[in-house]
């Protein structure tokens, strides 16, 4: 059985609330994630993906509407801390992140401040670095690590906490291409092994058809919600929403088109490869 | 010949225990009017290599040439090979400072020591090529702008200078699809409209193989390869995998059919050739059936 782990009912949040130049950043969106999504946010910039996001660990509260997150109104203060440490965050520059001197250090930060005792800090340190692969750098220090090893210890930092959810906010905007596999591979795995559910942010469509859930945000509003192969094929909004089709879905629907027998539900080039092989 | 490099090598922290060689034996040769995109990972000496084109940087050993003078010698005018070449640094809307847009763009041309009248015609012309409204933007703060508006506005900012050669290290990082498409096609223009040579740095392969006529690729302080992408995509394909660097997703799709033995050509840089590609294959091979 699911359930429903987050749920966001009517949420509108108008940034300068009291001022004179209100900007509506969300206007009544409404969702509900199930405990083991991979949910991946797309749009363009200022479409409030990033706003979304800050409501899920009370970064933000709602100017209106409701998040319940495992059952706790973002909106009660009491709920605060228990709520961070059920959704943990990762942003994009991982040099903003880094607090410590040590990896190690760096990744009992969060674990210190809830006065969890030595012994179990140190099992729940070296469990993190284990998942994120990067044992061997426990004792390095940050700043010498590449950006996508940074980014690896701001995820341990969070799972370290024991988080049930990871809110990802385009963590490999600021990495080469090597960075953004290591991060996105981490996440699945995260996902697929740890169980652990991912709001995963990004303009980055081909990181977007690795997920379960392609949530498509417009000027604060919900354009398109789908599986990734449902998003993908609709080309003229993704269009209109001056947003990416990824290369290969692209191709899959021309060739489809032209009378080829291959799905335009096709978001991988191995998929890709397969259905083209019975034909070149 | 706009640009000649010759066994350029640069060390950081020479002599000192963290010494670092960066550059190795560099040979390279950029001719007026080109357009070259240049790849590579994070560290593998890219920045560094363009702060070598206008003195920013200074070779441990061998020589830079720009328009047949070397540039490291004694009573060379960098300040002259600077206006020549304009360097677009990663983040430019970092180095942004000044109160409105207009000052941001005229601040260039205004050190030049051109008149006003001369200056504003600059800014203008700036503007206009990274879309941005004259009479719109030029009295606004550039902090109350987007980010992709930032960018276009440091990007203006260089061109009123008018350099001959354009050099940009990520311009499109951070930003989405729009402000990335922007930007590209404002980088286009200049250099159709102007013949401006440019060099671009980036980790987008799908937009920088079909941007680009020349692509080189710098692996640990070494140019790997040079040459068109068709070239280093049909030729290179397994090498720019195996060091990370991936291809864009249609050159990859190419690549694996024909590991699995399919006649096709590898140098696809877009969907528009993998498309072409696939539809004549597909013709070829039923015409064999037919006989």
């Amino acid at each position: 059985m699911v359930s429903i782990l987050i749920k966001i009912e009517n949420l509108s949040y108008i940034y300068n609330y009291h001022k004179k130049e209100q900007i509506k950043a969300l206007d009544n969106i409404s969702l509900e994630i199930e405990s083991g999504d991979f949910i991946s946010i797309i749009g363009p910039n200022g479409s409030g993906k990033s706003t979304l996001a800050r409501h899920l660990n009370c970064l933000l509260l709602p100017t209106s509407g409701n998040i319940w997150v495992e059952g706790m109104n973002t909106k009660e203060g009491d709920n605060t801390w228990k709520i961070r440490q059920k959704v943990g965050m990762v942003f994009q520059n991982p040099d903003n992140q880094i607090v410590a001197t040590t990896v190690e250090d760096d990744i009992a930060f969060g674990l210190e401040n809830i006065g969890i005792s030595e012994k179990i800090m140190k099992e729940r340190v070296d469990w993190a670095l284990e998942v994120v692969e990067m044992e061997e750098y426990k004792k390095s220090e940050p700043h010498l690590l590449s950006g996508g090893q940074k980014q690896r210890v701001a995820i341990a930092g969070a799972i370290a906490m024991h988080s049930s959810h990871l809110v990802l906010d385009e963590p490999t905007a600021m990495l080469d291409p090597r960075g953004r596999k290591e991060i996105i591979d981490m996440v699945k795995k995260l996902n697929q092994e740890e169980n652990i559910t991912i709001i995963y942010i990004t303009h980055l469509m081909d990181e977007a058809a690795e997920s379960n859930q392609v949530i498509a945000l417009d000027k604060g509003k919900v354009a398109l919600v789908g599986k990734p192969e449902e998003i993908f094929i609709q080309t003229d909004i993704l269009k209109k929403l001056r947003l990416d089709v990824p290369q290969i879905t692209e191709l899959a629907i021309r060739l489809s088109n032209k009378g080829l027998n291959i799905s335009s539900h096709i978001l991988k080039v191995e998929e890709m490869v397969d259905s083209l092989c019975l034909y070149v | 010949m706009f640009i000649r490099l010759e066994n350029v090598y640069f060390t950081y922290s020479l002599g000192m225990p963290f010494e670092t060689e960066v550059l190795k034996n560099i040979n390279l040769e950029i001719n007026e009017g080109e357009f070259i995109g240049l790849i590579g990972h994070t560290g593998c000496g890219k920045t560094t290599l363009i702060q070598h084109f206008n003195g920013l940087l200074k070779p441990t050993s061998g020589k830079v040439f720009v328009e047949g003078i070397d540039i490291n010698k004694k009573g060379v005018k960098l300040k002259l090979i600077r206006q020549k070449i304009g360097l677009v640094f990663q983040y430019p809307e970092n180095q942004l400072f000044e109160e409105t847009i207009y000052q941001e763009v005229a601040f260039g041309p205004r050190k030049l020591g051109l008149p006003e009248e001369k200056i504003e015609k600059r800014v203008q012309e700036a503007l206009k090529i990274v879309d941005l409204d004259y009479n719109l933007y030029k009295e606004r703060s550039p902090f109350s702008l987007s980010g992709g508006e930032m960018r276009r506005v440091a990007l203006a900012s260089i061109l009123s200078i008018r350099p001959k050669m354009l050099v940009l290290d990520e311009p499109t990082a951070n930003l989405d699809p729009q402000g990335r498409d922007n930007i590209l096609s404002e980088i286009k223009k200049v250099h159709r409209d102007f013949g401006m040579t440019v060099v671009l740095i980036s980790h987008n392969m799908e937009k920088i193989a079909e941007i680009v006529k020349r692509l080189l690729v710098m692996n640990r302080g070494e140019i790997i390869m040079d040459g068109s992408p068709q070239e280093i995509f049909e030729k290179h394909a397994n090498d720019l995998i195996k060091i990370g660097l991936g291809l864009p997703q249609v050159t990859e799709c190419m690549y694996e059919l024909k590991k699995r033995g399919k006649e096709v050509y590898t140098g696809v840089l877009t969907v528009d050739d993998a498309e072409k590609e696939i539809l004549n294959r597909v013709k070829k091979i039923n015409k064999k059936i037919k006989i």
